[in-house]
């Protein structure tokens, strides 16, 4: 258990204006913005942590927060390992949009690590939601629950390690899936009948054009 | 550039305006003949339009005229009324039944709807000065009052931000109506985003075509950029490019229509080829395709630094001979394929919600979990994830691998394959070597006796899944490329299990052989695969000439193949076929891989 491992795709996902991209921002390069655009495209950035005295490469894809950009989420998580589900710990509906996440991963079959954030714990006081329920309904998903507030920086590394540690658990138990799903290059066959068969290898993939 | 400035000094005298003033002076009725002027067909020579056109472009009158100098730029003076002329934003107001004050202050009284606490949430981020927020606030009202299917669209308010610097608040209220309405196609920033989903494939397709070995790039390092395309089109280049650029982008898009979107996507792309062919992964290739031209959005187009390609630059790679054949009719048949496409996923998406639901509501009956208190909870307990727990078990729980739930999982996994199918129509129906008499023998040969053999075959049933059928028949295409459709339909796809996860390609052989009918044959066998039947795997028969590739385990969607020449001297497009998983088959857990075989002419 050394060494490099991933990249690995962790998706975050959750209603707007609960902090996605505010939350990547303070992870990745430590800064707080309060008046983060808002996001349509997919903000893509890369973070190498260390866990356990293993580089963990993190490939972090923010998404766009309106309900209606829920039909273009297939072009996020597909693929991904992990997904970040937020929401914002003053607004319930926020949190009644994990669920509908959740149930959109699970029905579209996708196989990723799931961990529930509550954002902006520093508006303790403004809370809507009970952190009981959010982390009973956390483990009844098999996910792990936090708080985190990107504003003030406090439980975001947690958040994304504690993540982060578990994809790396269950890719390490599923040793198969880490290269194909995670690593794009893949063994090919190419056989050209017009060139002497010779069943030569090659480099590649299949994009994935959307 | 002087004779576009000739133009626009033409066109202000047309207008009878000074040539330091802007057009906002102009009588109404001015701008309405001006406006009937350009939406009517060049060069008819009657009534008031021929009076203006004389007026306003003195020598050549006609709307050529006008596009090409919008081309070349409008003066940034003029580019407000233009906009709101070009896009038709006059007559949305001609034919409103209310006024935009009217909307403006209805928007304002209904505080409590969706859309309006989305505006506000997004006032603030949208990152536009100070003084346009309370603008942008009405316009945006105003149109979420205007239009309450579309409402509120993220995407909305860069682009209104973007009209406000140029427009009046009203005007900029009637282009965004325009660009809505009528310049974008149907269902752009509607709830289920359709529309962009076609043209997101349609750009797909013109990338293939006309960037070919950008897209085989792309397909080798599995490099996906819709989610960056996406925002391309949805804003129209506002927060992707430079501010000059992502004007001059508005000026023809507003003017020409949503076509020269793809023109400007393109030349983005093969200004950036170079740069784009050296990367080899989605992160580098994200580092350009975010802000293609340069860094800085924020700061005004005239202090612009850091930016290495003019907007010019990318004009007139826009217009230039590389996408010389860009026709309307062409793109308007693509996407008329696309829009069906995204149709059949959304009808086959729900369909598997629709699945998941019913499976839920067995698993229901199971005792719910314990501590599920609060209103606050939402609806769970689905299957495929552990039920709820004590603590203890919650860390036991994690030591198992999470079994995701997967009702359909070969679903998931040959839609792709679908995609590509379809794909493979799309281009070969639109490739001009493909003639009307290549498409006859193709589908003699390949037509009926082979289809009889594939499908007779015990080791190939029909497709697998329900969804994969469809395919062909949801797709309504026009007729020239319903032929392909015939070609394409054979039953022809393969999941075979993956040689090994990585390491080399080992397993999978496939022999090419050439039948005495003329037909190739191709033989595929692994020393690897779990066959539980005693039978060789043989697909027998398929009219086939190249084993492309062989991926495995990407459950995503691959979308595409790549084309490879079938020969050097041959230019026609490949027809991809697939083989279906022959019955018997196991997947083992490392994932399936498929083939892909690639069909070519014979000989």
């Amino acid at each position: 258990m050394s060494g490099q491992e991933g990249p690995f795709k962790i998706v975050i996902l959750g209603e707007g204006r609960v902090g996605k991209t505010s939350l990547l921002r303070q992870f990745v390069s430590r800064t707080f913005s309060d008046q983060e655009a808002s996001t349509q495209s997919a903000a893509y950035l890369d973070k190498i942590l260390l866990l356990r005295g293993t580089q963990v490469q993190l490939s972090l894809w923010d998404t766009a927060g309106q309900e209606r950009f829920h039909s273009l989420a297939p072009i996020y998580y597909r693929n991904a390992d992990g997904a970040l589900l937020v929401y914002d710990i003053t607004d319930l509906e926020s949190f009644r949009r994990v669920a509908k996440w959740v149930e959109e991963l699970q029905v579209m079959g996708t196989t990723c690590v799931l961990a529930i954030v509550g954002n902006k714990s520093d508006l303790q006081s403004q809370a809507k939601v009970p952190k009981a329920d959010a982390e009973t309904y956390a483990r009844s998903i098999n996910a792990r629950h936090s708080t985190a507030s990107a504003k003030l920086g406090f439980g975001v590394d947690e958040a994304f390690g504690a993540l982060a540690e578990d994809v790396l658990a269950s890719r390490a138990r599923a040793p198969g899936q880490t290269q194909t799903s995670s690593r794009r290059t893949r063994g090919a066959l190419v056989v050209a009948e017009d060139d002497a068969a010779q069943p030569s290898r090659q480099k590649s993939g299949c994009c994935g054009g959307g | 550039m002087a004779d576009a400035e000739g133009s626009w000094a033409e066109l202000k005298r047309g207008l009878g305006i000074d040539s330091g003033d802007s057009l906002d002076k102009v009588q109404d009725d001015v701008l309405e003949a001006f406006e009937r002027w350009r939406r009517s067909a060049e060069g008819e020579h009657h009534g008031i339009k021929y009076r203006l056109k004389t007026m306003l472009f003195s020598r050549q009158p006609t709307r050529d005229r006008l596009t090409t100098a919008i081309r070349r730029g409008i003066p940034s003076t003029l580019r407000g009324t233009l906009w709101f002329l070009c896009s038709g934003g006059l007559s949305k107001r001609r034919q409103s039944p209310k006024s935009y004050e009217d909307l403006v202050r209805e928007g304002h009284s209904a505080k409590n709807t969706v859309a309006a606490r989305t505006i506000a949430n997004d006032l603030p981020r949208t990152g536009c000065e100070e003084n346009l927020i309370s603008p942008l606030e009405n316009v945006l009202l105003a149109y979420a009052v205007r239009n309450p299917v579309i409402g509120y669209c993220q995407s909305m308010n860069f682009i209104v931000a973007t009209f406000l610097l140029y427009c009046s608040e009203e005007h900029a209220f009637w282009t965004l109506c325009s660009v809505i309405e009528e310049i974008m196609p149907e269902g752009y920033y509607t709830d289920d985003l359709s529309g962009l989903r076609s043209d997101l494939h349609v750009f797909n397709w013109c990338i293939e075509q006309y960037l070919p070995q950008l897209y085989q790039h792309f397909c080798r390092n599995a490099i996906d950029a819709a989610p960056i395309f996406m925002n391309w089109f949805l804003c129209l280049f506002v927060n992707t490019l430079p501010p000059e650029h992502a004007h001059r982008a508005l000026d023809c898009a507003l003017h020409e229509g949503h076509k020269a979107l793809f023109r400007i996507g393109l030349a983005i792309l093969a200004l950036r080829q170079k740069e784009l062919l050296g990367t080899s992964n989605v992160v580098e290739a994200y580092a350009f395709l975010r802000q293609p031209f340069g860094e800085d959005l924020q700061v005004p187009s005239d202090v612009l630094s850091f930016v290495d390609i003019s907007s010019k630059q990318m004009l007139d790679a826009a217009y230039g001979p590389l996408f010389k054949n860009f026709r309307s009719a062409q793109i308007a048949k693509i996407r008329e394929m696309c829009v069906a496409r995204v149709k059949a996923e959304d009808a086959e998406a729900a369909a598997r919600k629709k699945a998941w639901a019913d499976q839920n509501a067995k698993i229901k009956e199971e005792p719910p979990s314990p501590a599920s208190p609060a209103s606050a909870l939402p609806p769970k307990g689905k299957s495929g994830y552990l039920s709820a727990g004590p603590e203890e078990l919650r860390s036991a729980a994690r030591e198992e691998l999470p079994e995701p739930p997967r009702s359909t999982p070969r679903a998931a996994q040959q839609r792709p394959e679908e995609v590509q199918s379809w794909l493979s129509f799309v281009r070969t129906g639109s490739a001009p070597e493909m003639s009307m008499d290549t498409l006859e023998e193709a589908n003699s040969s390949a037509g009926s006796p082979m289809r009889k053999a594939v499908t007779a075959a015990p080791q190939a049933p029909p497709v697998i899944t329900p969804v994969a059928t469809p395919v062909a028949a949801a797709v309504v295409a026009p007729a020239s490329v319903r032929r392909q459709v015939v070609v394409n339909h054979l039953p022809q796809k393969v999941i075979y299990p993956s040689p090994a996860s990585h390491g080399p390609a080992r397993v999978l052989f496939a022999n090419v052989s050439q039948t005495n009918s003329g037909v190739k044959s191709v033989r595929i066998s692994a020393p690897g695969l779990q066959v539980s039947s005693p039978r060789p795997v043989v697909v027998r028969h398929l009219p086939v000439a190249r084993v492309v590739a062989c991926s495995s385990g990407h459950s995503g969607p691959l979308t595409m193949g790549f084309p490879v020449p079938v020969s050097p001297s041959s230019s026609r497009t490949p027809v991809f076929h697939h083989l279906t998983q022959p019955a018997g088959f196991l997947i083992p857990p490392h994932g399936p891989s498929s083939l892909q075989v690639l069909r070519t002419r014979t000989r």
